[in-house]
């Protein structure tokens, strides 16, 4: 897997967030880690320990003090429409339909036409289950769906690289595990973005049942404790045998 | 002869600053009884919700002939101090008050439930609660108190009405009295006096209360909706950096607060004053309405003495005056706001950590007194007609722009970070920015700002239309609410002065109700913000 060739890549990477207080706080020092092509990968660790602040660096939304972020074998400077981020909490806009909400993805595109904007537009809503929906309002929505309404603004611009920033935790545990396989079956599918998957959870269950690789992180400034690669067969199961050998070993290495 | 100036300025100033201070404890804590009384309780809320509205909608010139009347010529020597205290009391309490009503009301029903488990008695409630939660509403309101009580200075501190002109001793009359007599030497030096004060006081106090009412902030993650009976605006809401205040903190403190023993004992004796403040109340209350009474003119003479003087000022003059003046407050209103959304939007997008070193700048501006800088400059707006309405349009931007500016930057700082990802990640800026993320989320704030701001421009007519006594200093040539409304003052003219007052209220609050509301309400379901 990991021969397939780098996607992204944190080199040497430090923040620091700076309290009010002056005290200075190192989140990350120095860190390193790279995403693969095809690949879907965990990051776990405890609450606090970066594993958003490292996602954010990532997306090209914090930008770090040291070190550097390579996408596709160039420096990141910024956010792009090949790497989509997927909040907890989908902000999904009250103000705009479901259509408009996923439309603003590709509002500030240059290279599509309105027309294959619309048409992108309805192709994503229809694959993540959402048509006839177009002109429902988010309140209108259960939180399941406004989470499909987010994944559908997040691919729509079909990007190389998903993040997921804890994307089912705020979800009943029916609809967290059919969104998870949806997001499965997508990146699975070599037709459809993304290529590759970054998922930052604190469900051990989860990130079994979806990565390929887990990274587990801990410490103040964060580093990476272990890192485990998940061989088990897609689609997975629960009720595989090595499933809880898996989960347990996780579980220890965070605790 | 320079020592004996300094000497003055430096006793007017401080006398000042002593009735502004007195005046600013007297609203916040008149503004605490009654927010909290109109937060906690449904039928106080109704009966006095609707009438602070309106109130608050009454022009500081209202409000003169009870100061002078019942306050500066019925009392003896401290009468007229308690005239300029009162009518400073009414440029500061309003807000305050519906600070403190909102605050109130926002208490969530988690913190509500653990009163009623723990079954604390009121004075509790009000000590660990309701004042508490009340402090961050009151501290962001005090920079607008205090530039609204600034901007009236002088007309507090010169209670004139008719022949009568019993002036106070203080930096406003003092500055007024300089350009009257053509002392521009000591009018600049007392202004720059002004300017080092307000300066020292956000320094040195409004800044440190703002950072200790943080402390008790915890309604800050809410929505941006209002509920939209509320009229004044939250001035300077979040601003802050502590976006994230642990809401928990203060149900923590609320279960902190239940030896029920200490309770019983507090009980008892809160009892015990609460028995001895009504009856003082009560004793008090009557000797106002015999004091009220016995100075108050036959009720049927005063009806008719209003409706004469409406009918000699005559249907068209007053239509005409009320037009004048509301183009002008549309000018001032539309030229302001859309000043402010240029800087906001700089401020917001650009400044980055300049953000925190411009605002104080701002709030002091904010606070200078434009009515005793204006003297100044007005022979630059004397020329013709025109550039008169420009300098009644300018005077009154400045008793009105803040209000404006804070409410848009409020609205503005209320985006929260995840959607300002988004526009980030999905690279809206510029105008897509504004139309997708910041205005949609600044909208009822705007509008909240716009609605007192509008409220706030009729009340500066009255200066900006016409300054100084008998047309002195600058005045417009066309019609004016506010230039009439000088005229019959002067005059001593009570009826009709009376009778534009209750114009210039009944223009306000029909704006109110007709315009801002209705734009608030639309705006919140256009919007669908569901709280």
């Amino acid at each position: 897997m990991s021969d397939a060739g780098t996607l992204l890549e944190l080199r040497n990477v430090t923040h620091v967030y700076r309290l009010r207080s002056g005290v200075n706080l190192r989140i990350i020092e120095n860190f390193s880690l790279s995403v693969n092509y095809a690949e879907f990968l965990g990051i776990v660790g405890p609450s606090g320990c970066g594993k958003s602040t490292i996602l954010r660096i990532m997306a090209g939304l914090i930008r770090p003090e040291e070190g550097e972020v390579i996408f596709l074998g160039r420096p990141l400077h910024r956010t792009t429409p090949r790497i989509a981020l997927m909040h907890q909490l989908p902000p999904l806009l009250p103000w705009l339909t479901v259509e408009e909400n996923v439309y603003i993805a590709l509002a500030s595109s240059e290279t599509l036409s309105e027309e294959e904007k619309r048409t992108r537009v309805s192709q994503f809503l229809d694959l993540v289950g959402l048509t006839g929906y177009e002109s429902a309002y988010p309140y209108e929505l259960s939180g399941g769906m406004r989470q499909r309404v987010a994944l559908a603004r997040a691919l729509v611009s079909e990007p190389d690289l998903l993040l997921l920033d804890e994307p089912f935790s705020n979800l009943d545990p029916l609809t967290a595990l059919s969104l998870s396989r949806e997001i499965e079956h997508m990146w699975l599918d070599s037709t459809l973005p993304p290529a590759s998957v970054v998922m930052v959870t604190h469900n051990i269950e989860e990130v079994v049942l979806l990565a390929d690789r887990v990274v587990v992180l801990g410490g103040r400034p964060a580093k990476v404790y272990a890192e485990m690669p998940i061989k088990l067969e897609r689609p997975r199961s629960k009720k595989a045998e090595e499933f809880y050998g898996y989960v347990d070993s996780i579980f220890s290495l965070i605790s | 002869m320079m020592k004996v100036l300094v000497a003055e300025i430096l006793i007017s100033l401080s006398l000042s600053w002593l009735r502004l201070a007195v005046a600013l404890a007297l609203s916040v804590f008149s503004a605490l009884i009654v927010g909290i009384a109109a937060g906690v309780d449904r039928r106080i809320e109704k009966g006095v919700i609707p009438v602070l509205d309106v109130l608050q909608s009454v022009p500081i010139l209202g409000f003169f002939p009870i100061a002078i009347y019942f306050l500066a010529t019925s009392i003896p020597i401290i009468g007229l101090e308690l005239a300029s205290i009162f009518l400073i009391f009414t440029c500061t309490f309003w807000n305050i008050a519906f600070g403190v009503y909102e605050a109130v009301r926002a208490v969530p029903t988690s913190v509500l439930d653990v009163l009623e488990l723990s079954n604390l008695g009121w004075a509790a409630r009000l000590s660990k609660v309701y004042i508490p939660a009340s402090i961050p509403r009151i501290a962001d309101q005090l920079p607008a108190s205090l530039a609204n009580a600034f901007y009236f200075l002088a007309a507090s501190e010169i209670l004139a009405l008719g022949s009568e002109e019993l002036a106070l001793s203080g930096i406003g009359s003092l500055i007024l009295g300089a350009i009257a007599k053509g002392d521009i030497y000591t009018a600049a030096l007392s202004l720059a006096a002004v300017v080092l004060s307000i300066s020292a006081v956000y320094l040195f106090v409004i800044n440190p209360i703002s950072s200790y009412a943080n402390k008790y902030r915890f309604d800050i993650t809410q929505p941006p909706a209002r509920p939209p009976r509320i009229v004044l605006p939250h001035i300077l809401p979040t601003i802050r950096l502590h976006l994230f205040q642990p809401i928990t903190r203060f149900s923590i403190t609320a279960q902190r607060i239940l030896p029920t023993a200490l309770v019983n004992v507090r009980y008892v004796s809160w009892g015990a004053i609460r028995i001895l403040a009504f009856i003082s109340l009560i004793a008090g209350l009557i000797l106002l309405v015999a004091r009220v009474y016995a100075e108050l003119p036959d009720v049927q003479a005063t009806v008719i003495g209003i409706l004469a003087a409406a009918a000699s000022l005559g249907v068209i003059p007053m239509l005409e005056a009320v037009g004048f003046s509301m183009m002008r407050v549309a000018i001032c209103i539309s030229l302001n706001f859309a000043i402010s959304l240029i800087i906001v939007y700089g401020l917001v997008e650009k400044a980055g950590r300049l953000r925190d070193a411009i605002l104080p700048l701002l709030q002091i501006v904010a606070s200078l007194p434009a009515p005793l800088v204006f003297p100044l400059v007005a022979p630059l707006f004397e020329a013709n007609p025109l550039s008169r309405e420009a300098g009644a349009i300018l005077l009154m931007s400045l008793g009105t722009f803040w209000y404006i500016l804070y409410s848009t930057l409020g609205g503005f700082t209320k985006v929260h970070t995840e959607y300002l990802e988004l526009a980030e990640l999905y690279k809206l800026s510029g105008l897509k920015k504004l139309r997708y993320i910041y205005l949609p989320f600044a909208v009822p704030s705007i509008v909240t700002g716009l609605l007192t701001a509008t409220g706030g421009a009729w009340n500066t007519i009255i200066i900006a239309e016409r300054l100084g006594r008998e047309g002195g200093i600058f005045a417009v040539t066309t019609p004016g609410l506010g230039k009439i409304m000088a005229e019959f003052a002067e005059r001593g003219d009570l009826y009709a002065l009376a009778y534009t007052v209750i114009v210039m209220t009944l223009v306000i609050v029909a704006l109110n109700r007709i315009l801002w509301r209705r734009l608030y309400d639309y705006a919140i379901k256009a919007l669908r913000i569901h709280e």
